[in-house]
């Protein structure tokens, strides 16, 4: 255990002291005696924002319902404490326990951003834990990493023991449990990992050699352990009714991120958005049933005490029973004060009746996404969305006593030019005229129209994973564009910095020359890079300059169809076909219907179901 | 009307959490311990709460109180037992009872107890005794800087007489340890806050290596114990 009064004399002097010491609500604390295997789920940014994060309480009540486990939380330190840590010598620990990193067998890492890459190294490295895998005996814990950027491990290859690819709900006591056998035989990392690396969804980077083109390119990849296979299949949950479920969630005193109850409808999407990665990656779609969802809602809400359920899913109102189970929520928690919030609601699938409903309790602004400004722009995205399904909703919902709309669009995806650029302007106009454009008895209230533009960061298993990613220039430009023109003073425009995006596009395509760059940056003293004011631009090109690694190779370039991709070894379910064909529809502006009106066969079906998916069964 | 007055623990980690933060999470409690809790009228109905003076952070109690008003009247008893199924052994409740006065805690608070335990570096115990008496006596002019309304620092004089109402020094087993027990004045028009009186220590001198502060206690303007 770390020293506990050393680390008391100095946490006063720390923001938010309640990040670093644990004994929430529900926490699990074990004796460590009783147990076989420690394991600490780390979280690579501060405690609010991994506290919000359900994927993180599922795991950690899954694996304490493991006898043999005490899984234990870390976050990272904000800079002040690390300062603290280091200049007194204060060991990263489990918030539980208090122990030291070392003492623990395995640190999970999840990966939830690409920015987040450098906080991993701050926190081994504040552990007092060797940074590369190769520089870790038995001694030291194992170090693996799960979550969606695990789809592309390679960046984190030289760091990372071991991957976990696709929902490591469904693997991780089976590997567990194998880790208990070895250990007690004593362990040899190296005979562990040998005996998982036939799982699906395992991925031991050291495994493997790559070897690159003198362009730069990957000319091919070698297993070169017996152990080590071709190709990594994603592993899923096949019935999310069935999987486990926590009866309890541990309840923060401090404000964090999402302070409310989260219940996932399904995981997946039928809509086949290509710029988006969940919605290839998480397929196929796998819906809760209602009395699954009430039955959790009720164990959450009795174990916290919280006044919101929030609804979420990639694309909430899709789910096939919303209205028969916001109503049945709605019932059951009105006397506690209970709200319901379903913030990712697309607009053409917006039921006014729900909304209303859900108002009754609280009311707050509408959030719409068309996410592009002109119809061809949609239709290269394939976000299946007329300019009336956009402003029907809209002016239903003027009509219905809302005034403050947000509404979210991107800026620089393929193919764009500045006409399309300057439609997100027109679209926003033609809303605010559907305010005025009503009697006038009708109009109440003070119009405030938000705009938000994000630069679009081109991502692995999306049909634009082979496009080039607008320049920090363009997107500039651009933005810059929209602000000049936007003029009115009912609409307000905001944009995301381009350069976190150019750098989270170097990452998210990223190879594993990148991994001595994050450890250079580290170095540097780069830190929380997605947080803005944390962000050092002009450190991390220093580093690019430095390693002599170009970071435009990642971002900046169109690949050719034939390029052996960095993430081309692991199967996703989703076939490269199907991405290329999409890729290609997307060039001439033509869609694809949503699966559940027509199956493309992008190779789920055959890949993971065996069959044809659950929701196209019933319309063919 | 239906108002029960609690008096709470806040100890261990909980030291380190807040006041907004305690608010938030005893409304919480209330809910999960299924007390009929009034809620006041309009858009955003909100428990009908009231607490004392917020304990500085860093500060462990034993004597923490709010108010609570519900919708119809229950067994205190069950009250209690009820919420401490629900809160953690850090906070517990250890007194409650059903109230008549309108009058805030806050007002009614007059006086904290604290049990201060200090380890310091080398203690000779003969000049802090005398510097507590000091303190009593003479008294100790100190300055409190603080923002205004216009967010500009404003520097206003204390003497520790006027604050302070009582202080004992105990010695303990090793020699380099004490327990001091105060009684600050802690009124909404005046009183001392426990880092001022350790920052006092410290500036005169003494090597403090490790304390920990309990409240034991709100005392009315009677020194009787307000629960
Ligand atoms: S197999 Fe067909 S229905 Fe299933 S996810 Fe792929 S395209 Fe959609």
């Amino acid at each position: 255990m770390i020293d506990i009064k050393k680390l008391d004399r100095q946490l006063l002097k720390v923001e938010k002291p309640a990040r670093y010491v644990g004994s929430e609500l529900n926490c699990v604390v074990k004796n460590k005696e009783d147990v076989d295997i420690r394991f600490a789920f780390a979280f690579p940014d501060v405690y609010e924002v991994g506290m919000s994060h359900t994927g993180m309480q599922i795991l950690y009540g899954l694996l304490n319902s493991i006898d043999s486990v005490w899984c234990e939380r870390v976050f990272a330190p904000w800079t002040d404490m690390e300062q603290i840590m280091r200049d007194n010598v204060i060991p990263l620990y489990g918030i539980e326990s208090k122990d030291e990193l070392t003492n623990f067998d395995i640190v999970g890492f999840t990966l939830q951003y690409e920015m987040s890459y450098t906080n991993i190294l701050n926190m081994l490295d504040l552990g007092h834990i060797p940074l590369k895998s190769k520089d870790r005996g038995n001694d030291m814990p194992l170090i693996i990493a799960g979550g969606p950027c695990a789809y592309n491990p390679e960046p984190l290859h030289d760091i990372i023991d071991m991957f976990v690819i696709g929902e490591a709900e469904e693997i991780l006591p089976e590997i567990l449990k194998i880790y208990e056998q070895e250990k007690s035989k004593g362990l040899d990392k190296k005979l562990f990992l040998e005996r998982i690396a036939n799982f699906d969804g395992v991925y031991v980077p050291s495994f493997y050699d790559v070897i690159y083109n003198e362009n730069g390119t990957i000319k091919e990849r070698k297993a070169i352990n017996s152990s080590a296979k071709e190709v990594i299949k994603k592993i899923i949950i096949k019935n999310l009714d069935k999987s486990y479920y926590p009866e309890k969630s541990i309840l923060p005193y401090i404000d964090v991120v999402h302070d409310r109850v989260v219940l996932e409808l399904f995981r997946g999407c039928t809509r086949g958005c290509r710029f988006c990665q969940a919605g290839m990656v998480y397929r196929p779609v796998r819906e809760k049933n209602v009395d699954t969802l009430l039955k959790q809602a009720d164990r959450l809400i009795d174990s916290t005490g919280h006044d919101e359920i929030s609804l979420t899913s990639l694309s909430s109102g899709d789910y096939s029973c919303l209205s028969e189970l916001t109503l049945k929520l709605l019932d059951k928690y009105e006397e506690q004060k209970v709200s319901i919030s379903l913030p990712s609601l697309r607009l053409d699938s917006m039921t006014f009746d729900i909304i209303e409903r859900i108002q009754e309790v609280r009311k707050s602004g509408l959030t719409f996404a068309p996410e592009a400004g002109t119809q061809r722009m949609r239709d290269v995205i394939n976000k299946n969305l007329t300019e009336e399904q956009i402003l029907g909703p809209v002016s239903t919902a003027f009509d219905l006593g809302w005034s403050t709309v947000k509404l979210y669009f991107m800026i620089g995806l393929p193919g764009e030019t500045m006409d399309d650029v300057l439609g997100i302007k027109e679209l926003a106009y033609k809303v605010k005229d559907k305010f005025f454009q009503r009697p006038k008895e009708d109009i109440k209230g003070n119009l405030k129209i938000n705009v938000s533009a994000s630069c679009f960061v081109p991502k692995p298993f999306t049909p634009f994973q082979w496009v080039r990613q607008n320049s920090i220039d363009e997107f500039y430009d651009k933005a810059k564009s929209l602000q000049r023109e936007i003029k009115d003073k009912k609409i307000s425009f905001s944009y995301h910095e381009p350069k976190l995006s150019y750098l989270e596009a170097v990452f998210a395509r990223g190879d594993r020359r990148l991994s001595e760059v994050l450890i250079a940056a580290w170095k540097k003293g780069c830190r929380f890079d997605g947080w803005y004011d944390m962000f050092d631009f002009d450190k991390w090109m220093e580093v690019f300059k430095e390693l002599n690694v170009d970071p435009d190779f990642f971002a900046s370039r169109e690949r050719d169809i034939d390029e052996v991709l960095p993430w081309d070894f692991i199967d996703c379910g989703v076939t490269k076909e199907f991405l290329y064909s999409e890729y290609n529809k997307a060039m001439n502006a033509s869609t694809t219907p949503d699966c559940r009106e027509q199956c493309f066969n992008c190779g789920i079906n055959k890949k993971l179901i065996g069959g044809s998916c659950p929701h196209v069964q019933n319309n063919k | 009307m239906c108002k029960i007055i609690s008096k709470y623990t806040k100890t261990g980690n909980l030291k380190y959490i807040s006041h907004l933060d305690v608010l938030r999470f005893i409304q919480r409690a209330v809910k999960r311990a299924n007390i009929p809790a009034k809620y006041s009228e309009g858009f955003n109905p909100h428990m009908k709460t009231s607490f004392g003076f917020p304990l500085s952070l860093g500060n462990e109690s034993i004597g923490e109180y709010f108010d609570l008003e519900l919708n119809e009247k229950i067994d205190i008893d069950a009250f209690m037992k009820k919420m401490n199924e629900v809160l953690p052994k850090e906070m517990q409740i250890t007194a409650a009872g059903y109230t008549n006065t309108d009058e805030s805690i806050m007002s009614r608070c007059h006086f904290v107890q604290y049990l201060i335990n200090i380890e310091f570096d080398s203690l000779d115990y003969n000049i802090l005794n005398e510097y507590l008496n000091e303190m009593l006596e003479t008294g100790i002019v100190y300055e409190r800087v603080k923002k205004n309304k216009k967010n500009k620092n404003v520097t206003k004089e204390l003497n520790t007489k006027d604050l302070i109402k009582y202080l004992n020094i105990r010695k303990n087993d090793d020699d380099n340890n004490a327990t001091i027990e105060a009684v600050f004045l802690t009124t909404e028009t005046g009183s001392i806050k426990t880092d001022e009186f350790m920052k006092l220590l410290g500036n005169k001198g003494f090597e403090i290596t490790y304390y920990t502060i309990m409240k034991v206690d709100s005392l009315d303007k009677n020194m009787k114990t307000i629960l």
